[in-house]
């Protein structure tokens, strides 16, 4: 999505020493900004869709035979209108967020999990693992993301699981570089000498020293990372690499509803406007955030 | 400088190496295959397994992958055609064609039924076809086994008419003779020889027995299909290993039980419910109880269909003698024989007569009669029946087993040669069987006696120049992408010229007025413009551009390769939608790196200085900015293409993206490679222009 700015660490450390001192610190860096606070409501909406979608009784797979591809039209109790098969836009919007809004944290959770090994390992020992490990992720770097998503999924097939593994894949090269580069910079610290040197294992330093030293920059690149993968997700269904119907997965809504765009462009336009809105909404608040923790240094 | 170049260059060949073994890989350990994808889903596996010999997809990855990188001429095909290869351009079509040259004449082959036909391409460009089966190879001494073996067999054979057994026994050892005397002969006579022999030899079969061979072996198949045999075998099977059962198998048990079930339940109402229940189980996933059910079931059930699996057995072998004893001997006494089994009977005679119904209709009359019969319970009619088709059997069996012989008593022969599609193919003449394929040029489903066996596809090799041809529409790859490229460098370089100096212009005025409501607008509408998925913003625009205002075209239709700019319309809305893209992304980045750059002394001291505004912020000013967003926009390339891949699947676009999009789907495998090249190429080229850029910007920056 964006060149992955290497941020200086310490970024997001916010003063404070008790809990609450800090998650009042961190909230008050984010009200600052205004795109901050935009982005935020934009994500919170979506978290209480996927909560709604948990009791609501809408039904994503209901078929209205009166009713087939039409606009909105609250009396007959389609809000947002029906698709070509006559199934309800507004319950498959709902319903559809609850896959994105999973799938997306936990493929970005894989690839941060594996990206960061990988980044600590090539930065901690350097040498020749590191540019075996570099020259492996340089090379799937040259290969657009989205080329790389294309080729596992047409191969795999699409499943939650198929789609977690190919972002995965793709997010791993980019976390990897940056935290290799964290890696570098915080292994020549005082503490994590002394960490050395107390007889630490390689592995606790990594993971208990660095690592955690290194979070900062790590939870906005995910930020941007979860923003990124709900976009993928929607790129996959939307080139007809989605889950399989009837899933109310919004790219493959946008794939098929783009058949009828002329007789009913709503149903092409509500899973775009949530895909669109639940992105920028991320994005605004990891941009937000980024440059308030810049001012405050 | 020139140190640096070499190393980026070790270093592009070193990605591209990875990264087309990684796209093998990744398209090997797939399942599916481009074949499946181009035959569909109600192809046999034999169609399937065709398909792929054709298109050398069944021979191992190393091999595929060093003929992607190296070719397949040298070291697979020339070595096996022991002749050089030639690739020339065919002067009607100007497509790529490989001949074998032999003492300077270019030449290929093809099958004409058994025979080899030559096609040679005299210097004038005409082509010229002849007979060659001299260039047909024997193996000798496995002909001699075989024929040998087949003597020995008709030594002992007891179902031929005395007659044919000596007349037949003269030919093979005859044609035993020819075999043996091969050092002898020159291999032309040798062959020439063997061909009188064999055409004499036809001459002997009955046309009608070969089909009605045909019948028979299709009438064993119609009852090892039945679907009590199956489920017999199956509940033999799963009483002994639940595991080797899987999800999909198990999916469809419950059908054939079933059909057995419907077979089954007139006359043995207790076998019924028992594979009923053990379908009931199969479906809740009860595996040990299912296991349980089924092995109740197969001992009734194998008595049930022991009777027909022998006379299956024996017209397999053709012991067409024994099926005629079976066959009298087949239980129809009403007072031996329950209901049930009557049933199955009945069911599989059936079977049978409706397999033989058009070779031999007096046999199937026989057999149709008998299940009648059986079914209303006139024993009589029913044994006087199948007497007759045993006696069908007596009489015709050595007319059968004559044809029979005949068939298995000619010369195997192959033979290396290249064909007309670009394979160097070997071409066998086998005669244990016949065999389908389905002919790639025509495709057609043919069989016949003498068939292509084993394809090598030829090509050159991406180091030589050629990434080979599409496995989908045997195409030529390159030619292909080198179309689609210039579709796609046409669309991306029109959004260039536009993205470029609006963006580098906006961010600047953004930058001189940070903080003032033109920036912030400028910033926001760039954030939401960079952050909003790109299928979105396109399908946005033609909604609102082309469904309801009807402005513009909403699809892109390319019917030749000027209508680009015969209707420019087409493209406003993809280079619009790329445009919006990236030009976010580059004025955000021209905005921070001008903030940055006017806090600098150097500004400060040129505006100090007193020079004119203007000469300030363009000559120091923006030089020093552009910096970062030239490198931004050279490395964003990758993410351009992502985007490029997108818009053009969503306007319909004939460029890169829609081909690797199609390429992926069919998992069209040297496709994919070839764009993969193009890409990874694109990425490196962009991102050591982008180096380059940099030192002339920045003269502080040398490498070396």
């Amino acid at each position: 999505m964006r060149e992955k700015q290497d941020l200086p660490i310490g970024a997001l450390e916010i003063s404070g020493t008790s809990f609450g001192g800090r998650l009042r610190a961190f909230l008050g860096t984010i009200w600052a900004s205004r795109t901050a606070t935009v982005g935020v409501l934009l994500v919170l909406f979506w978290i209480l869709v996927v909560l709604f979608s948990l009791v609501t009784t809408l039904d994503p797979y209901e078929q209205d035979v009166t009713s087939v591809n039409a606009g909105p039209s609250p009396a007959q109790g389609h809000w947002l209108g029906t698709d070509d098969l006559g199934r309800d836009l507004l319950a498959r919007v709902v319903h559809g967020s609850r896959l994105v809004l999973v799938l997306a944290p936990l493929s970005v959770l894989c690839a941060v999990a594996v990206g960061s090994t990988l980044g600590l390992v090539a930065g901690y020992y350097g040498g020749v693992v590191d540019d075996l490990v570099m020259r492996l992720l340089d090379a799937l770097m040259a290969f657009p993301t989205i080329l790389l998503y294309m080729i596992i999924i047409a191969a795999l097939g699409a499943s939650p699981a198929n789609v977690v593994m190919a972002i995965t894949i793709g997010g791993t090269p980019g976390i990897a570089r940056l935290i290799r580069s964290l890696t570098i910079d915080i292994k020549s610290r005082d503490y994590v000498a002394a960490a050395e040197s107390a007889g630490e294992s390689p592995l606790f330093v990594m993971f208990g020293e660095i690592l955690i030293n290194a979070r900062g920059p790590i939870i906005v690149d995910a930020m941007l990372g979860v923003g990124y993968a709900i976009f993928a997700i929607g790129a996959l269904g939307f080139l007809g690499l989605g889950m399989p119907p009837p899933s109310p997965d919004w790219g493959s809504m946008i794939a098929r509803a783009r058949l009828h765009i002329w007789s009913n462009p709503w149903a092409v336009v509500w899973p775009s406007i949530a895909i669109a809105s639940l992105v920028v909404g991320l994005n605004l608040f990891a941009d937000g955030l980024n440059e308030e923790s810049f001012r405050y240094q | 400088m020139a140190k640096f170049l070499v190393r980026r260059f070790i270093s592009l060949i070193l990605t591209m190496l990875l990264v087309s073994v990684l796209v093998f890989l990744v398209s090997e350990v797939a399942p599916g295959d481009v074949v499946r994808h181009m035959l569909g889903q109600f192809a046999t596996p034999e169609q399937e397994e065709s398909l792929r010999e054709q298109l050398g997809l069944n021979r191992p990855v190393w091999v595929r992958y060093l003929t992607w990188l190296i070719g397949s001429d040298t070291f697979w095909a020339e070595p096996r055609l022991m002749m050089p290869l030639r690739q020339v351009e065919s002067q009607e079509t100007g497509a790529i064609e490989w001949w074998a040259e032999e003492d300077g004449t270019l030449i290929r082959w093809r099958l004409e039924g058994d025979d080899l036909i030559a096609i040679r391409r005299l210097p004038n460009g005409s082509v010229e076809e002849s007979m060659d089966n001299g260039r047909w190879n024997i193996d000798f001494e496995e002909e001699i086994a075989r024929l040998g073996n087949v003597r020995d067999e008709l030594l002992g054979d007891s179902l031929l008419h005395l007659e044919d057994r000596e007349m037949l026994l003269a030919r093979v050892e005859g044609l035993l003779g020819i075999l043996h005397s091969s050092n002898d002969l020159s291999h032309e006579n040798l062959v020439h020889g063997i061909q009188q022999y064999e055409e004499d030899l036809n001459r002997l079969v009955d046309p009608q027995a070969v089909s009605q061979l045909e019948a028979l072996e299709s009438a064993a198949r119609t009852v090892r299909q039945d679907p009590l045999i199956e489920t017999l075998e199956i509940a033999q099977r799963l009483s002994e290993d639940l595991e080797s059962y899987d999800e999909n198998t198990l999916h469809t048990l419950p059908h054939v039980l079933g059909q057995a079930v419907f077979v089954v339940e007139d006359g043995r109402p207790e076998l019924a419910e028992a594979l009923r229940g053990a379908s009931r189980q199969i479906l809740a996933r009860n595996l040990e109880a299912a296991r349980l059910a089924l092995q109740r079931v197969v001992d009734p059930m194998s008595d049930l269909v022991q009777p027909m699996v022998e006379v299956a057995n024996s017209l397999e072998t053709g012991e067409y003698d024994v099926t005629a004893t079976q066959i009298e001997a087949l239980p129809r006494q009403e007072d031996i024989l329950d209901r049930g089994a009557v049933v199955v009977l009945a069911h599989q005679l059936d079977g049978m007569a409706e397999a033989v119904e058009s070779s031999m209709p007096e046999l199937s009359q026989e057999w149709d009669a008998a299940a009648e019969n059986l079914r209303e319970g006139d024993q009589e009619g029913a044994a006087t029946a199948l007497d007759n088709a045993a006696a069908y059997f007596r009489r015709q069996g050595p007319i059968l087993a004559r044809a029979e012989i005949v068939q298995r008593l000619h010369v195997a022969r192959y033979f290396w040669g290249v064909d007309q599609q670009n394979n160097t193919v070997l071409w066998e003449t086998s005669f244990d069987d016949t065999f389908w394929f389905r002919s790639i040029s025509s495709g057609h489903w043919i069989q016949q006696t003498s068939r292509p066996s084993e394809y090598i596809p030829l090509q050159r090799g991406l180091l030589r120049g050629d990434p080979g041809r599409s496995m989908r529409t045997r195409q030529p790859v390159g030619e292909e992408l080198v179309r689609r490229l210039r579709n796609s460098a046409i669309l991306a370089s029109i959004a260039f010229v536009v993205v470029v100096p609006l963006s580098v212009s906006l961010g600047l005025v953004a930058g001189l007025n940070e903080g003032k409501p033109i920036d912030r607008m400028l910033s926001v509408f760039g954030l939401i413009t960079t952050a909003s998925p790109n299928f979105a913003t396109g399908i946005f625009l033609i909604v609102i551009f082309s469904v309801w205002l009807k402005w513009l075209p909403g699809a892109t239709v390319l019917e030749s390769s000027t209508s680009v700019f015969t209707n420019p319309e087409m493209l406003v809305l993809p280079v619009v939608t790329l445009t919006l893209i990236e030009l976010g992304y580059v004025l955000r980045m021209t905005r921070a790196s001008m903030v940055d750059v006017m806090r600098k002394p150097y500004m400060r001291t040129a505006f100090l200085k007193g020079l004119p505004y203007r000469r300030i912020v363009l000559r120091h000013g923006l030089r020093n900015a552009l910096m970062a967003p030239i490198t931004v926009i050279m490395l964003h390339v990758n993410w351009l293409v992502g985007g490029i891949v997108v818009v053009e699947s969503l306007f319909g676009y004939p460029g890169l993206g829609t081909f690797l999009l199609i390429s992926a789907l069919y998992k069209d495998v040297f496709a994919i490679e070839a764009g993969a090249m193009v890409m990874v190429t694109l990425a490196v080229a962009t991102q050591l222009i982008a180096d380059i850029a940099y030192t002339f910007l920045n003269p502080r920056i040398r490498y070396g």
